[in-house]
C-alpha cells in the first residue's frame, strides 16, 4: 500500500482552531499530528500580578463554551489557599450551577457538533430543513441549560454570581418554580435525546484507556471529591502534579500531559460514566440501560451516548438541588497571607486543575492551569495510532472524515487548551 | 424575493464566548436563518470559506499574529460589512493584558523553552482593518446581537448605545456598589446596552464594553482616589478588557 498523508485542516465542529495531520505507511501510522493552529493566549502570564478576587472572573474568559467550569474551579483554589470552608447550600447550589455548564455543553455537542456526522449533514442548521423536530429538541435542551445557568450565575456565558467565598447574590426565589417547571419537562426530550443517539451507528473501536475522573462519596461527583483513576490510584488536587506531567517536546510548543510520566490518559464523560456509574440516580442508570451501555465503556465514538446519559442526570440533580430551595448565605469574607490552593472539578470535557499561590495583599504570584482538552490531546493522538490500521482501506475522504468523528468525539475546546500553549503534536 | 443576506462567523483570539451568544439564540435563532444565510461558521458547520463575496462578517477575537491579521485582511476583502463582535475584536480585550509585559518575559512563565513559541501584541481589528460595526462585551449581549443582524438584513445602519452603564444601573434603581462599598466601578464610562449586569449582581462594573466617548475617565479616577481605592488597585481596573487613556497612567 502506498504511504499517504490525510489532512484534516481547521477541523469543523469542535470549538476553536486546530488540524489533524496523519501520515500512513503500509497500513499503519507513522506519524499523527494535532496542530493546534489557535494562538496561545497566556493566561498564565498575564494572571500574574492580578487580584487573586479576580481569577474566577478572569479565566471565565479561557472558554466561552465551559466558563462555569473555570469560574468554579478558580474560586475553589483560592478558597482552599485560604482555608474558607463553605456551607453545604452553597456547595450544593454551585454543583447545580456546574451542572448546567455541563448540560449547556452536552446539548451543543450531541446535537450541533456530533450528530451531523451521524445524520449525514454538514451541520445541524442544514439538518433542520428535514428534522426540524429533533434540531428543536437539541435547541430547546439548550435554552433550558441556559436558563438555569442564568438563573444562578447571572449569565450564561461568563457568569458573573461566583466569587471566592460564595455567590454576590442568591438567585431569586421568584424565578424558581420557573426553572423547577423547565427542567421537568426537560427530563422527556432528555430522554428522548438518548434514544436518538443509541440508535446512532457507532464505527467500531475498543482501544484500552486509563481513564481519570473526580470521586466522591456522595452523589456523581462534579465539583467536589478527589481524582480517581481506572488503574487504582487516587489523590487530591494537592497532590495532582505527582500524578500529572507536562512535557514540551523540543521544537514544537507541546504541552503534552501525562498520568505517572508515561501514559496517556482519558477525562471526561466516558471517564466519569466508567468510574461513577454506581453513583448515577436511577433515571439515569435506565437511561443508560436502555441505550445498551454499561461500564467501562471503551469505544471513545459512544461519548455521544454517555453525554445523553449525562444530560438526564444533570436535570435529575439540578431538580434534586433547587427544588430544596435557593436561599443561601452572603459570600464568606476573604482574609489575605501568602499561600497557595489548588482545586480539581470536572469540566463538561473532564477533570480540570487551577493551581495559585498569592501573597499576602491578595496579589496573583504564580498560576498554573491544566484542561480537559489538554489533558486528553496525547490520548486522541494515541487513538489515532490505534484506530488507523482497522481502516486504512478506506479512501482518503472517509478516512478523514472517521478521524475527525474520533477527534469530535473528545469534543476538544481549543480555546481552552491554547489558554497558556499550543499543541503541535510530531512524532515519528 | 429578496435574497437572504450572506454572513460568516470567523473567529481569531478569542474563546468562541460570542460564537456561543449566537448559538444559545436557540429557537429564535431558527427565525433568524430565515433571514440569513450564513455561508461559514466552523463551529457548527462543515461549510468551507466560501469564494464568492459575503454582505457582512461577525468577527470575533483580537489579532495577535501575522497569520490572523493576513486572515483578517481576507475576510475584509470578502465582505460589505464587517462587524467587529465582542470585547477581544473590539479592544483585544483581556489578550491585550499582556501587552505591557515584554515579550519573552509572557512566554518564558508558560513554557520551559519558549525560544519556539511567539506571540505578538494583541489588538482590536481596527488597528488592522475598517471596522463597520461593533458589538461590545465580554461576551456580546444577545438582544444587540439580534438587532444588528436585522439591521443588517434592513441595511439600516445597526443600533449605536449612546448610554452607560452607570446611567442603565441608576434607572433600574440599583444601590451604587460605589458608593455604598467604595468598589471601583466603571460603570460611569463604560458603554452601556447590557442592562448594567455586573452591578444588578452586586459586582462592580469592569468595563467590558469599553470607553463611551465623551465620558471624563479622569474624574471617575479621582473620585475613586478621594475615596481611598489604592493606587495599584486602580492601575489594576484600567488595564483588563480595555486599556484606559488615563493621563499618566
Amino acid at each position: 500500500m502506498a504511504d499517504r498523508t490525510i489532512v484534516y485542516e481547521y477541523i469543523s465542529r469542535v470549538e476553536g482552531q486546530g488540524s489533524l495531520e496523519v501520515t500512513i505507511s503500509g497500513g499503519e501510522v507513522v506519524d499523527a499530528k494535532l496542530k493546534i493552529f489557535e494562538a496561545p493566549r497566556f493566561f498564565e502570564a498575564f494572571l500574574k500580578g492580578r487580584k487573586a478576587l479576580e481569577l474566577p472572573e478572569l479565566t471565565a474568559r479561557i472558554c466561552g463554551i465551559c466558563p462555569i467550569a473555570h469560574v468554579i474551579t478558580a474560586a475553589k483554589a483560592v478558597e482552599n489557599a485560604l482555608e474558607i470552608a463553605l456551607d453545604e447550600k452553597t456547595i450544593a447550589l454551585r454543583k447545580a450551577l456546574a451542572l448546567s455548564g455541563i448540560m449547556q455543553s452536552h446539548a451543543l455537542h450531541v446535537y450541533f457538533l456530533a450528530a451531523p456526522d451521524f445524520l449525514g449533514y454538514p451541520s445541524a442548521i442544514a439538518a433542520s430543513k428535514d428534522l426540524a423536530d429533533v434540531v428543536r429538541r437539541g435547541f430547546r435542551l439548550k435554552r433550558v441549560a441556559n436558563m438555569v445557568s442564568e438563573y444562578i450565575g447571572g449569565r450564561a456565558v461568563h457568569p458573573v454570581t461566583l466569587t471566592v467565598g460564595g455567590f454576590t447574590k442568591p438567585p431569586h426565589a421568584d424565578g424558581l418554580e420557573k426553572v423547577l417547571n423547565a427542567l421537568e419537562n426537560a427530563l422527556r426530550d432528555a430522554l428522548e435525546t438518548v434514544k436518538l443517539v443509541s440508535g446512532f451507528n457507532y464505527p467500531e473501536f475498543e482501544p484500552n484507556h486509563v481513564n481519570v475522573a473526580l470521586s466522591s462519596g456522595d452523589g456523581y461527583a462534579i465539583t467536589e471529591g478527589f481524582a480517581k483513576a481506572s488503574s487504582g490510584e487516587y489523590f487530591e488536587s494537592r497532590d495532582y502534579r505527582r500524578y500529572v506531567s507536562e512535557e514540551q517536546v523540543p521544537h514544537s510548543n507541546t504541552k503534552r500531559s501525562m498520568f505517572k510520566n508515561n501514559s496517556a490518559f482519558e477525562v471526561g464523560p466516558v471517564s466519569r460514566f466508567n468510574l461513577n456509574y454506581e453513583s448515577l440516580c436511577n433515571t439515569a442508570k435506565e437511561a443508560a440501560e436502555k441505550a445498551g451501555i454499561k461500564p467501562p465503556v471503551k469505544n471513545p465514538f459512544k461519548s455521544t451516548i454517555v453525554r445523553a446519559v449525562e444530560i438526564v442526570q444533570a436535570i435529575e440533580e439540578m431538580r434534586s438541588i433547587l427544588g430544596e430551595g435557593v436561599s443561601i448565605p452572603p459570600p464568606r469574607k476573604t482574609r489575605f497571607r501568602q499561600s497557595s490552593g489548588s482545586a480539581l472539578t470536572e469540566a463538561p470535557r473532564g477533570l480540570l486543575y487551577h493551581s495559585y499561590s498569592i501573597d499576602r495583599d491578595g496579589n496573583v504570584l504564580n498560576a498554573d492551569i491544566v484542561t480537559p482538552t489538554a489533558h486528553n490531546s496525547w490520548r486522541i493522538e494515541r487513538d489515532v495510532f490505534e484506530l488507523v490500521p482497522s481502516v486504512a482501506h478506506l479512501d482518503d475522504e472517509s478516512l478523514k472524515r472517521l478521524l475527525g468523528m474520533l477527534v469530535r468525539a473528545y469534543d476538544p475546546c481549543i480555546s481552552c487548551s491554547v489558554h497558556a500553549f499550543t499543541v503541535k503534536l510530531n512524532r515519528t | 424575493m429578496v435574497d437572504k443576506l450572506k454572513v460568516g462567523v470567523f473567529k481569531l483570539t478569542s474563546c468562541s464566548g460570542c460564537q456561543m451568544v449566537l448559538v444559545h439564540l436557540e429557537e429564535s435563532l431558527l427565525e433568524v436563518l430565515k433571514h440569513i444565510d450564513l455561508k461559514y461558521f466552523r463551529m457548527v458547520s462543515d461549510d468551507d470559506l466560501p469564494n464568492e463575496p459575503l454582505d457582512a462578517a461577525l468577527v470575533e477575537g483580537a489579532v495577535t499574529n501575522e497569520e490572523e491579521a493576513a486572515m483578517l485582511k481576507k475576510i475584509r476583502r470578502l465582505s460589505r460589512f464587517l462587524v467587529a463582535t465582542g470585547a477581544c475584536a473590539a479592544t483585544g480585550g483581556v489578550n491585550a493584558m499582556k501587552n505591557i509585559t515584554p515579550e519573552g518575559e509572557v512566554e518564558s512563565i508558560v513554557y520551559s523553552s519558549p525560544e519556539y513559541v511567539r506571540s505578538g501584541k494583541a489588538f482590536g481589528l481596527n488597528e488592522y482593518v475598517k471596522v463597520d460595526a461593533y458589538l461590545y462585551g465580554c461576551p456580546i449581549d444577545r438582544n444587540e446581537l439580534v438587532n444588528t443582524l436585522m439591521s443588517l438584513v434592513l441595511r439600516v445602519p445597526p443600533y449605536i448605545p449612546g448610554l452607560t452603564v452607570c446611567m442603565e444601573c441608576k434607572m433600574k434603581g440599583n444601590e451604587c456598589v460605589f458608593l455604598t462599598r467604595r468598589e471601583p466601578c466603571l460603570g460611569p464610562v463604560t458603554v452601556g446596552g447590557c442592562g448594567a449586569l455586573c452591578p444588578s449582581n452586586n459586582v462592580a462594573c469592569e468595563g467590558c464594553r469599553g470607553v463611551l466617548k465623551g465620558t471624563n475617565v479622569n474624574g471617575l479616577v479621582s473620585a475613586w482616589e478621594k475615596a481611598g481605592v489604592s493606587p495599584e488597585l486602580i492601575r489594576i481596573k484600567l488595564r483588563k478588557y480595555t486599556v484606559y487613556p488615563v493621563a499618566g497612567r
